[in-house]
């Protein structure tokens, strides 16, 4: 009987959390982070709930090969076996075993299996330590031969998916599989000793994105009706002052719903670059940094792959071997940066080594001698870099087990496009290459002003804006070395027309008028001034993604739908950092 | 010849006026035709690229088809918008009016076209002929790919 493939896909998410933080798990007791038994006590959950979870969806085998596993932590866990290489070397292959299955179950819901040389495996080392002969059958075995019922009854909300004091969406369907579903051989709809105080409950993500589909609408209603007719009337502004921010929260507590911290597929890719380094036989220092940032989880698991590829290319590519390494005076231990930084459109993710680099000149021939390129084409720097992402291209010198078989990098960059993300690489000869993906902010509430300026509508985030100003248009000061420039507590600060910074086409027809609105921007200790010639109400507005051909718009983090129904580009002036002049906020200071 | 009898079978086109010419599209690229509709402008955009819309919440970049190969632009009431799902969304196509469409049966397919027209050949799928007249197809998806949108401000953004 083949299992249902809706319960598969609830399972496949539960396998996945698991995983993710089993691995982090993991490497947090290599890393003595955490002591063996505590962590044996959480891996025996792990491996206990995910059993539970595979028999509710008829996956026997696995849950027969994941009962093996719990049985193999428990005696760790319980000091009838130490945590030596032997022990360590089976958990990081289950794990890694499991990785593999996950997304061959995700391909094709009907295959349960389960690896038969590592359970043998397992249950040698268990039968070691116990001193009774494996029990293996090499086919056909029935878990519930071995199950503990007990277990079951003790085990909470997650294995009595039938308890009506549980909302998880599996329970209706689950009775109807019938008596061989283990949540009914339960019975009991209270929950058990066992039970964590903290209750979870699984909801499809297209229900959380439905409610806040109603959430979003909810604010552009408030802001595009009332925010009219509260004009006109004072108790309807009272209300509307208290009902925005419950709103905003409501939102927000949504979105939050949706994303995940990257802290635990970044501790995946270290783990990665370390079996590479060991494979290619080199010395790697990870650093991890903005482990706390967060990211759509779908968008977090679509891009494990890609920045996977990545990492094993930097340590298998970029980053020398020591002997290399000291010839060049760099030290003997290569440097791998994992870093993520977030910005009011999203989400940068940089992997940085300090490796060889990539040899512009190197590529260019390559890429001639592949008929790539014409042996006479001008390159920009960008340009030539981004010749690796076409397919099939390669300049490994030699192909290695690990990475350099000409597959990669073209996919990497169609999987980040197709995410309406962007990937670019920076790279020096000698000193190191840079990855840097950009992904934008599926869902984001931005605070924004509404301006009008040249009689077309925008909106600016408001984030990063430390003032806004009405000027006199005859106050600027005007000088042909300095350009317009605005006394702003002393320091001069140089003020940029919006329409310019962004390249807008002027607008002949459009009236000057006599006062303007100078938002004051603050980007790292330096400040500039833009123009503009009108500011409209402040609203907070659902940012959404820009389509990948308008990705490249100077200044631009997305779009939004504004009153009039129309869509308008939402702009963080931060991001007009070369079309903006800077001033240094300390030039008060020297000048005194 | 089964695939030509299969391909016979399915061809559709939709012909259309661009800048007083007539051209056709396959009717397979084509997802609707709307009317002209409210549109946002673009900063920094190429000079064809009228803005952006929405098109039952969802963005709409629309191109004018005449300043993309630089036809004279016959604004009317007849203008519409032919509207292509690309790869990165939908993408609107000003036109001067849709005139019909007709079956690849009511005429023939010249996939091999050797004419002199306003537009880049590599934009011409084939000549589509009916009642002694030559219409070229316009490859529109293969056009939208090649698009550029954005013009670069003074630099790069970083």
């Amino acid at each position: 009987m083949s299992p249902n493939e809706e319960f598969v896909a609830t399972f496949l998410d539960e396998l996945t959390d698991t995983l993710d933080a089993w691995l982090q798990l993991y490497n947090e007791v290599l890393a003595h982070d955490v002591d063996v038994p505590t962590a044996m006590k959480t891996m025996f959950r792990f491996a206990h709930n995910l059993k539970g979870a595979s028999l509710s969806v008829e996956l026997e085998s696995f849950g027969g090969f994941i009962h093996k596993v719990e049985d193999f932590v428990t005696q760790i866990r319980d000091g009838q076996r130490p945590f030596n290489e032997i022990e360590q070397e089976l958990l990081k292959e289950v794990l890694e075993t499991l990785s593999e299955w996950k997304m061959n179950l995700s391909n094709n819901v009907n295959s349960d299996y389960y690896p038969k040389s590592l359970y043998d495996r397992i249950a040698d080392q268990i039968a070691r330590v116990a001193g009774e002969k494996p029990e293996m059958e090499s086919d056909g075995f029935v878990l519930f031969d071995t199950l503990d019922e007990e277990k079951f009854l003790k085990n909470g909300p997650k294995e009595t998916p039938n308890s009506p004091s549980t909302a998880q969406p599996i329970a209706p369907q689950s009775k109807a599989t019938g008596t061989s579903d283990p949540a009914a051989r339960t019975g009991s709809p209270t929950p058990g000793p066992s039970q964590q105080s903290l209750e979870t409950i699984r909801v499809p993500r297209e229900r959380v994105e439905e409610i806040l589909a109603l959430a979003n609408e909810v604010n552009y209603v408030l802001a595009s009706k009332g925010a009219a007719m509260s004009a006109t009337s004072a108790p309807l502004k009272d209300l509307l002052v208290s009902v925005n921010p419950l709103n905003k929260e409501l939102q927000e507590s949504l979105f939050s719903l949706l994303l995940a911290p990257v802290d635990s597929l970044f501790a995946y890719l270290s783990k990665t670059a370390q079996d590479t380094a060991k494979k290619t036989g080199k010395q790697v220092e990870v650093f991890l940094d903005g482990t706390s940032e967060r990211l759509d989880k779908v968008v977090l698991e679509k891009i494990k792959d890609p920045l996977m590829h990545i990492v094993r290319n930097s340590v298998d590519h970029g980053i020398e071997n020591s002997e290399l390494r000291l010839k060049t005076s760099k030290g003997a231990v290569g440097r791998l940066e994992i870093s993520a930084h977030k910005t009011s459109a999203g989400l940068w993710v940089e992997i940085k080594d300090d490796g060889k680099g990539l040899d512009r000149e190197k590529i260019r021939k390559k890429a001639v001698e592949k008929g790539l390129l014409s042996a006479s084409a001008q390159l920009s720097e960008k340009e030539c870099f981004d010749l690796l992402f076409l397919p099939g291209f390669s300049t490994a010198e030699k192909i290695t087990d690990v990475s350099g078989r000409g597959v990669g990098l073209d996919v990497v960059r169609s999987t980040i496009n197709a995410l309406k993300g962007k990937v670019e690489i920076v790279s020096e000869l000698g000193r190191g290459t840079s990855f840097r993906l950009f992904f934008q902010a599926k869902l984001a509430l931005v605070e924004t002003i509404q301006v009008i300026h040249q009689g077309a509508n925008y909106a600016i985030a408001t984030s990063q804006i430390r003032e806004i100003l009405l000027v006199k248009r005859s106050d600027f000061h005007s000088h042909p070395a300095l350009g317009r420039t605005l006394n702003f507590n002393g320091t001069p600060v140089s003020v940029t027309d919006f329409g310019v910074a962004i390249g807008a086409k002027p607008n002949p027809s459009n009236a000057i008028s006599e006062f303007c609105s100078v938002f004051i921007v603050e980007s790292r200790g330096q400040i500039a001034g833009v123009a503009v010639d009108n500011l409209n109400e402040h609203q907070a507005v659902i940012l959404e993604q820009l389509p990948s051909n308008l990705l490249d718009l100077a200044g631009v983090v997305g779009t939004t739908r504004l009153s009039d129904g129309m869509p308008a580009f939402v702009f963080d002036l931060v991001e007009l950092k070369k079309e903006l002049s800077w001033t240094e906020i300390s030039w008060k200071g020297k000048a005194a | 010849m089964n695939s030509q009898v299969e391909e016979k079978m399915e061809a559709q086109y939709l012909i259309f006026d661009a800048g007083g010419n007539k051209f056709c599209a396959s009717l397979e690229d084509i997802s609707e035709v709307l009317e002209v509709l409210p549109l946002r402008q673009v900063p920094s955009s190429e000079p064809s690229f009228l803005g952006i819309g929405s098109l039952r919440g969802q963005l709409i970049s629309v191109l004018d088809l005449r300043k993309r190969f630089s036809l004279p632009e016959i604004e009317s009431a007849q203008n519409v918008i032919l509207v292509v799902e690309a790869r990165h969304g939908f993408v609107g196509l000003k036109v001067d009016r849709v005139l019909s469409v007709a079956s690849r049966d009511s005429g023939s397919f010249e996939s091999n076209p050797n004419y002199e027209v306003s537009v880049p050949v590599k934009f011409i799928s084939g000549v589509f002929c009916q009642n002694e007249e030559f219409i070229p197809c316009m490859a529109v998806k293969a056009m939208i790919e090649t698009q550029k949108w954005v013009t670069p401000t003074t630099s790069d953004a970083a």
